[in-house]
């Protein structure tokens, strides 16, 4: 199924390496003259392959008047190229009995195809032509531009706490990209011209911006030669790729506010900024929010759903971002629950955290459930080849999907408290109640 | 005990050597390698003592293991204790005799494991390194639940609010209407859980029910990953041999039909977009039929993904949706069919007219060879990749143990589905498709699409289900002879008649209402025939100020200040005014009398006020008093009582409203009707 989602959530833990397991991932990369970097990975285990093209651009790349461009492209790349007739490109797809999709976030956009290991040559043929010859024609256009909107009444307006990221994002941010959503602006995608689309293209879609990720059942020198057949011959990008340089004022002032939606339950809903993935701080964060609501064990859902019963759910997790993010926690009230109670019973979850160290136990506990999540995560091809990019795009470090447990080992639980001290402060966060809109 | 070992070659349909030499011609789709075989892998199998049945995949890809068990048995009728078996999988995980929730908790996460157990079996992993401890956590709670009394509670108290949240929720209400329709409240599939029926469980009936379904003569295990037979056989012996049990009940249903011609179900959220249509209908359709691989062909065309019909169709053609989809389920008691769109309210109709033809296609004209080819294709290579996960493989072993499938069922799937011609594909059409037999179930703005769809149901009459599938309530018609105007008119007579409530020259008047201590107060104030005045002041705060003085008019927050357009300025004295009954005819609005019903215990008239712009709402006046007692707008829900002398006229001294969640009492505590106002307060600088 081709749902092809602004969604896109960026992996709340991308991978981690256990020391000592057989499940080393094998790699080998390098770059093509016209910039294009590859990374394949050998695996017969099942005759299948999975094959990935990451662009480095997303919503945080578009022009103030022109949001949700980048996933609204996405949608028109599905469309066909000078080869491959419009509709045809799925077409292609099923009948080789493969699956395909593709997903936007703020950072980048995602196209993928899993199919049978001798259909290889088939999925190269198509992300090169999407690469060079890409077609986007006014029927086209206008289709995709109501599908988009249906799938934004779908996911946001008709849906309870659907407009949640929208609401965060807008309040948290008030220079950066970031303070809007990939989904975007209707009115803004209703105004967008052709030629807007295909200078999008000619400026993004470049292989020097782009990352090809190859795993499964293939050989490597074989794979190589065809990479090179398809897309050798596709020229680099011409001009600079613009990427934002703004620098989000630090937020002096908590903001509240409040949201009505249609929806029964309150629920509150609180976002800290905290520094960009990959930093010595966001894995001390990833552990935090482990300890916070990883399990049935943990803290919110021990105490604040279980024992107070304040919370139907209630989670904190960082929103990792290749800019400075988001750690957000999230609570639903219990039927009759106040939300001004349900915050406080966050904040003294929160509060814990800063006033005493984590203990051994809990820490050991989190590394534990991170073992698990790693190889969980590698369990399927399509998984390796999405890790293998991620990591040399956001980090430039392929390699990580075999080492950076070992980043999570060396968070304290003096770490732990520290972060908490420093950014879960409420003049670093958004507040928001949400509360049920009144109706006939 | 045996040992299978399951290796299929498929045939090569098509054979093409890639040249890597040849010149790049990038016209046309480079042709595939030759098909790798697919292997379906092995499994062992062995029985205990106590009866449960054992299946073991070893795969040394990744250290990891997961361990299942399905319970083989009938759905059971919930009746008043609806919910029972959903409560039971929260319950069963709330501690055991040899553990608290918390010890329980604590010791599956510090593994990093992952357990759940519930009404329908039990899943866990983790890491292989782990697997002892694995098994004996699932053994605990599978064997020796404690269904602790307190925790039930906590639980029952989870699973109403969740109730609660679901009721806005279009896609479990559409869910909650299918399942009525379908199946009807007499049959497990039919049964929906409310708050009552919630509230009837007890651990009582749970552990009963427990007691009758979770045996081994009913347990089917799993165990797959990064462990040999003979550990896997000692770990199950350690752990399960102990646990005995009889064999499960076998129930009898009530069996049920597609109805005989279409039905429309709606319910109506008025707040909606997008329409969620369900096209459904149940058959007989089990996982052991002949027709199975026929079917999921049929499925797969007429919308199985983005290549499917109704996708091409409401999607990629007329934009309505995105995404249009189908599914033929099958299941041992009764099968489901489900033709699914989420379309914004305005094509609602025309998207089921869509959803209707593609029906007929598919029933009254032959798929194309191109299809047929790619759906085929499709299949097989889902199959292929569904192997890549060695839990697959006892997934196949144990349906076909439960549903009695042939033995090669799995190894002749893909000779079965390549055999698959143009004509059988037609002839499950003719058997499975019914254009003109279905329930059409549509959550969505009433309003703007009850007359569209009007036509879909053979008896003209739509059936409105509330967000449980129960039938919404009514307005019971009003007595012969009532009409809106005497419901005004009464009304009119009730407060000191219509000269009166027409003669207020003028009143100020000031109300009251306390929220999380803070006061908010609302000071209002009119004359005739056109001078207003509004001051809401919130913990001292002005938070509005307006005032009308002829064709002038200001408006004033704390975000800023601004001069009223005219529309605005006839719109405020409209508001302002005390007993704006006495001038609806003047006005121009419409009054609609909806019928009757209870609220808050008392019999009330139920009426539509529409103004000249279209805005309305809806009000209620007592069929005792008189009395307006409540009115709700898009603004919110305002009750009115104690109603008491003002001047020459009654009005409410007490105002509740429901504002955005929140519940405000204003209590008047000045107001002087016909006297002196201050002239200050109508000044417009």
């Amino acid at each position: 199924m081709t749902h092809r989602t602004f969604w896109g959530f960026p992996l709340l833990l991308l991978g981690l390496m256990v020391p000592g397991l057989k499940a080393q991932i094998e790699f080998t990369e390098y770059t093509m003259d016209n910039g294009l970097h590859v990374i394949l990975h050998e695996n017969h285990s099942t005759p299948i392959v999975a094959i990935s093209v990451l662009y480095h651009v997303g919503s945080k790349n578009e022009d103030t008047s022109r949001t949700g461009f980048a996933h609204f492209f996405e949608h028109l790349l599905f469309e066909g190229s000078k080869h491959i007739a419009r509709g045809e490109f799925d077409k292609y797809i099923q009948q080789a009995g493969g699956y395909n999709n593709a997903n936007t976030s703020q950072d980048r956009t995602f196209y993928f195809e899993v199919l049978s290991s001798n259909q290889l040559e088939l999925g190269l043929w198509l992300e090169s032509e999407r690469m060079l010859h890409a077609k986007i024609e006014e029927i086209g256009l206008e289709t995709q531009r109501e599908v988009v909107k249906e799938e934004k009444r779908l996911r946001v307006d008709n849906q309870p706490y659907g407009s949640l990221l929208e609401d965060v994002f807008s309040r948290a941010y008030t220079q950066h990209p970031y303070r809007w959503v990939p989904i975007g602006s209707m009115e803004h995608l209703n105004a967008a011209t052709l030629e807007e689309f295909m200078e999008f293209y000619k400026t993004f879609y470049v292989p020097n911006n782009a990352t090809l990720s190859i795993a499964g059942d293939i050989d490597i020198e074989t794979t190589k030669k065809l990479v090179d057949k398809y897309f050798s011959g596709i020229p680099k990008g011409t001009g600079e790729i613009p990427r934002p340089n703004v620098v989000e004022p630090k937020q002096t002032k908590e903001i509240r506010d409040t949201v009505y939606d249609e929806i029964q339950l309150p629920a509150v809903v609180q976002a800290y900024h905290i520094p960009a993935q990959g930093t010595e701080d966001h894995y001390a964060l990833q552990v935090l929010s482990s300890i916070l609501s990883g399990g049935e064990s943990a803290r919110f859902q021990r105490v604040v759903k279980n024992e107070q019963e304040k919370a139907l759910q209630v989670f904190g997790f960082p929103f990792p971002l290749e800019d400075p993010g988001l750690f957000v926690t999230l609570g639903i009230c219990n039927m009759g629950v106040d939300p001004a109670d349900l915050e406080k019973a966050m904040d003294e979850q929160v509060e814990r955290l800063k006033n005493e160290p984590v203990t051994e136990k809990e820490l050991q506990k989190v590394i534990n459930q991170l073992e698990t999540q790693f190889v969980e995560q590698n369990r399927q091809m399509s998984g390796i080849a999405e890790n293998l990019a991620n990591y040399h795009v956001y980090y430039g470090e392929a390699n990580l999907i075999n080492t950076e447990l070992e980043r999570y080992r060396k968070v304290s639980a003096a770490d732990v408290q520290r972060v908490a001290k420093q950014y879960f402060i409420p003049q670093n966060r958004v507040n928001l109640y949400y509360l049920p809109a009144p109706s006939n | 005990m045996k040992i299978r070992n399951f290796i299929l070659a498929i045939s090569v349909l098509c054979i093409g050597l890639q040249s890597l030499n040849a010149q790049l011609d990038r016209s046309k789709a480079p042709q595939p390698g030759p098909a790798p075989s697919i292997q379906l892998g092995s499994y062992e199998s062995f029985k205990l003592k106590n009866g449960m049945q054992v299946y073991v995949v070893e795969n040394h890809k990744l250290p990891t293991l997961a361990v299942s068990i399905r319970l083989d048995v009938d759905p059971a009728l919930e009746g008043e204790k609806t919910g029972l078996t959903e409560l039971l999988g929260d319950l069963i995980m709330s501690g055991t005799n040899n553990r608290t929730k918390n010890q329980l908790d604590e010791e599956i996460d510090f593994i990093g494991a992952g357990l759940n157990v519930g009404a329908g079996g039990a899943y866990g992993y983790s890491l292989s390194k782990h697997r002892d401890k694995l098994f004996e956590l699932m053994s605990d709670v599978v064997l020796n639940p404690a269904f602790p009394t307190e925790e039930l509670e906590r639980i029952r108290r989870q699973y109403i609010s969740g109730l609660q949240a679901s009721l806005d929720e279009p896609s479990s209400i559409a869910s909650n209407m299918a399942a009525v329709a379908n199946f009807g409240r007499n049959h497990p599939y039919g049964e929906i859980p409310t708050e009552k029926t919630y509230g009837a469980v007890d651990v009582a009936g749970i552990q009963a029910y427990y007691k009758e379904v979770f045996t081994p003569r009913a347990a089917y295990m799993a165990i797959v990953g990064d462990i040999t037979k003979s550990e896997a056989e000692a770990l199950v012996n350690k752990y399960f041999g102990t646990w005995s049990g009889d064999k499960a009940p076998k129930r009898k249903l009530n069996d049920v039909q597609p109805p005989a011609t279409s039905q429309v179900y709606i319910h109506d959220r008025s707040s909606s977009v997008q329409s969620t249509i369900r096209l459904t209908y149940p058959i007989d359709f089990t996982p052991g039929s002949d027709d199975r691989i026929a079917v999921s062909v049929l499925s797969n065309i007429l919308g199985g993904g983005s290549t499917g019909r109704l996708y091409k169709n409401l999607r990629e053609t007329h934009g309505f949706t995105y995404g249009a989809y189908c599914s033929f389920s099958p299941d041992r008691v009764k099968g489901e069919v489900t033709i699914s769109a989420d379309v914004r309210t305005e094509v609602t109709d025309s998207a089921v007219l869509e959803m209707v033809k593609e029906m007929n296609r598919i029933v009254s004209q032959p798929i194309t060879e191109e299809e047929l080819a790619g759906t085929k294709a499709e299949m097989t290579g889902s199959f292929a990749r569904s192997l890549e996960d060695p839990e697959t493989i006892a997934r196949f072993a144990i349906n076909s143990a439960i549903y009695g499938l042939p033995s090669d069922y799995y190894q002749s799937y893909l000779q079965k589905l390549n055999a698959l011609t143009i004509s059988d594909i037609k002839a499950v059409a003719q058997k499975y498709v019914k254009p003109y037999s279905f329930n059409l179930v549509v959550v969505g703005k009433r309003s703007a699409i009850e007359k569209g769809l009007l036509k879909y149901d053979a008896d003209g009459k739509i059936t409105f289900l509330d967000p449980l599938g129960a039938p919404a309530a009514e307005l019971a018609a009003a007595p012969e002879g009532v009409t809106a105007e005497t419901v005004i008119a009464n009304y009119l007579k009730a407060i000191g008649g219509a000269e009166a409530a027409k003669g207020v020259k003028n009143y100020h008047m000031v109300a009251e209402a306390n929220i999380q201590g803070f006061l908010i107060e609302v000071s209002s104030a009119y004359e005739a025939p056109n001078k207003a005045f509004l001051k809401v002041k919130q913990a001292g705060q002005v938070a509005q100020h307006v005032v009308v003085n002829g064709d002038k008019g200001k408006s004033t927050s704390p975000q800023g200040s601004g001069d009223m357009e005219a529309k605005d300025i006839a719109e405020f004295l409209e508001e302002v005014v005390l007993v704006p009954q006495a001038f609806y005819s003047d006005w121009g609005y419409s009054v609609e009398l909806m019928g009757m019903k209870l609220l808050d215990e008392e019999q009330v008239y139920v009426l539509k006020v529409t103004d000249k712009e279209g805005n309305s709402s809806t009000d209620f006046y007592s069929v005792k008093t008189g009395f307006m007692v409540a009115s709700n707008d898009q603004e919110g829900k305002t009750k009115y009582s104690d109603y008491g002398q003002a001047g020459n006229l009654l009005i409410p001294y007490t105002l509740t409203q429901s504002i955005q969640g929140m519940n405000l009492n204003f209590t008047v505590t000045k107001v002087q009707v016909n006297g002196e106002v201050d002239q200050v307060l109508f000044s417009v600088e």
